[in-house]
């Protein structure tokens, strides 16, 4: 009994007034009561109600806007019609252009991803446990994360000329930094309280190091990852106008210069799939990787 | 056993000389090869369909750079050898350099430029809107005029303005990122005026909610799509020989175009995407022929460096003569 009135009374926020005790002192009335059950049916209803306003809003859009688009409300350049742009898929995928795309595509932004990630990580690290290593890097690595890497593409011709290692590197580039600054923040964010703790428990820099700050670090680190992925396929737009003949990026620029309005919001739908699919498998990477996190939801 | 220095500076040469020659002999025997820059590969294709390049005697690699900045960023970085540009751009380069250009200098020439000759299809065009209730040049004084700098395009914008007797502050000038973003400006009713390639507006023309209100042969501006090449590979003889040969077998193409629009119609619907409809203006538009790089189109340009001069997008006076290299005629237009 002392031990749920303890819980009742850590459950309190620290504005609230624990009630004064009438008789007990220390102790609480908790109201443990069971909830009103809710009938079989009426509980159905609420997991199909969710269901049905999922399906059903991207539903009710698509119709509004195809019934928008077929009475000439909006006019085709402006926003083509859901329809146009299921024929824009079809065409694609007829012609092989997005078959061929996708692979190019990803095996581009993994590739950059891989060694942007890894190139942030590795620095993130350094910054964030030795102070020599902030003083190196964090203050040119913050001036340069501000450019627009959109900009560079003349200097990364210059620098790197035309061939696929041009087009990798501006994914590195672009994916250094998200990477780069949640490392480092995560790092720097371990409490000190923990710290002090693996100090007191006789841990060496090198045990604290792997068993204190790097899995308290990981949920931002894989913060990083998440971004970066993110990060990798928006740069391909810039990546394949390095002479590219093939890949998402390359069919938008395409699109872009031969104003096909439609075939530009296939390829925004095509982002918006792989952004999903990598955000899935990154809540799964993070699902294994932080088996101890809690999964918190309001409602 | 001791070495002297001599033995060791004997086995580095001779080490050296081992690495070396296999690369001595496969330069030897091995074909130029030369890299084309386009910004599109609209060129590439047709030109690859026309059948042109069978039994080439040289390597050629076609790469796809989209503007007149990457092209020239490929050029300077060596990594291609011929760009693909407007006739405008190497005057904003050469004007914009800090070291003169000349003879010896010059890092690029121009070394074909190409057109529709048809006036029907003009290259650059000055359109408004027909809501915009524009009926002449002295009324685009106060409007919204899009335009993107650099460029042929850019120089339809200066002159039109010029010719309507107007500065930039007696209008709304809306400068945007490249053609396609002033178009989509222009075509969503947000400028009044745009100046740029007809292409990116035809369809808005068509429609009936725009006209053309000057075209660029009205301005005397040249408008040429030209090759321009490194100075070191025009004068590289093995790399000049293949250039030749390219620009003769690109001559053959524009022979071969008029009468393949069919074909050329199908490569656009199939490989730049565009709408059946835009394919038939756009290959109709583009079956050009070479213009002789002549001392005639030379002073034209040099008009045109003149009047960007004098509206200050040129910081210094320059004579565009050197930019044209006159050694690939032949090749272009042998009857010139």
């Amino acid at each position: 009994m002392t031990d749920i009135v303890s819980l009742a009374q850590y459950a309190l926020s620290p504005k609230q007034e624990a009630p004064a005790a009438p008789q007990t002192k220390g102790l609480v009335l908790v109201d443990l009561t069971p909830r009103a059950r809710t009938s079989h049916l009426s509980a159905a209803w609420q997991v199909w109600r969710g269901r049905l306003l999922r399906v059903g809003s991207p539903l009710a859009i698509l119709l509004v806007w195809q019934i928008a688009s077929g009475f000439g409300f909006v006019a085709p350049e402006v926003l083509p019609s859901p329809l146009d742009i299921i024929a824009a898929f079809r065409e694609l995928i007829a012609m092989g252009d997005l078959q061929s795309a996708l692979p190019v595509s990803l095996y581009r932004s993994l590739s950059g991803l891989a060694i942007g990630g890894t190139i942030g990580l590795t620095i993130g690290l350094f910054a964030g446990l030795w102070r020599v290593g902030e003083e190196i890097f964090d203050a040119p690595l913050q001036m340069l994360r501000t450019i627009p890497f959109i900009a560079l593409v003349p200097l990364f011709i210059t620098w790197f000329g035309i061939d696929e290692s041009a087009k990798i590197v501006v994914i590195v580039a672009a994916t250094i930094f998200p990477m780069y600054l949640n490392t480092y923040a995560g790092v720097r964010g371990v409490d000190p309280k923990l710290t002090e703790a693996a100090k007191v428990f006789g841990l060496d820099a090198r045990q604290t190091t792997l068993h204190v700050i790097l899995p308290t670090a990981l949920p931002s680190i894989l913060l990083g990852l998440r971004y970066a992925a993110g990060v990798a396929l928006l740069a391909l737009v810039v990546a394949e106008q390095i002479n590219a003949r093939s890949g998402i990026g390359y069919i938008l620029n395409n699109a872009n210069m031969n104003q096909r309005s439609d075939i530009i919001v296939a390829g925004i739908i095509v982002y918006a799939v792989l952004g999903i699919a990598t955000d899935l498998v990154m809540r799964v990477i993070e699902r294994i990787a932080l088996p101890w996190r809690p999964k918190l939801a309001l409602a | 056993m001791t070495l002297t220095r001599r033995q060791v500076l004997a086995s580095i040469g001779a080490v050296s000389v081992g690495l070396a020659s296999p690369a001595i002999v496969r330069a030897a025997g091995s074909r130029t090869k030369l890299i084309v820059g386009t910004q599109d590969i609209a060129i590439q294709e047709t030109v690859i369909a026309s059948g042109v390049l069978d039994g080439l005697p040289f390597d050629l690699q076609w790469a796809v750079l989209p503007g007149p900045a990457a092209q020239l960023s490929g050029l300077y970085s060596k990594a291609l050898d011929v760009g693909l540009m407007g006739d405008t751009s190497l005057i904003i380069e050469q004007g914009r350099a800090k070291l003169d250009w000349t003879e010896e200098n010059a890092p690029l020439q121009i070394v074909a430029g190409w057109r529709n000759s048809d006036r029907a299809y003009p290259p650059v065009v000055t359109v408004v809107r027909n809501d915009a209730k524009i009926n002449g040049l002295e009324d685009l004084r106060g409007r919204k005029w899009a335009y993107n700098f650099g460029g042929f395009n850019y120089l339809q914008y200066v002159l039109s303005r010029l010719k309507a007797g107007l500065k930039a502050t007696d209008i709304q000038p809306v400068q945007l990122t490249d053609q396609f973003a002033a178009a989509a400006a222009f075509n969503a009713g947000r400028t009044d005026v745009y100046s740029g390639g007809l292409g990116a507006v035809h369809a808005t023309v068509e429609k009936g909610d725009a006209r053309i209100l000057l075209i660029s042969d009205e301005l005397d501006i040249p408008s040429l799509t030209v090759f321009s090449a490194r100075g070191d590979v025009i004068r590289d003889e093995a790399k000049a020989v293949a250039l030749t040969e390219f620009l003769g077998r690109v001559r053959q193409h524009w022979e071969w175009f008029p009468s393949n629009l069919a074909t050329v119609e199908k490569i656009y619907i199939e490989k730049l995407k565009q709408t059946p409809g835009d394919a038939k203006f756009f290959a109709a538009n583009a079956a050009s022929r070479f213009f002789p790089l002549n001392a005639e189109l030379i002073r034209r340009e040099q008009r045109i460096a003149d009047v960007l001069f004098e509206s200050g997008d040129l910081p210094k006076k320059i004579k565009v003569d050197i930019e044209f290299s006159q050694k690939f005629n032949n090749a272009t237009s042998p009857a010139a």
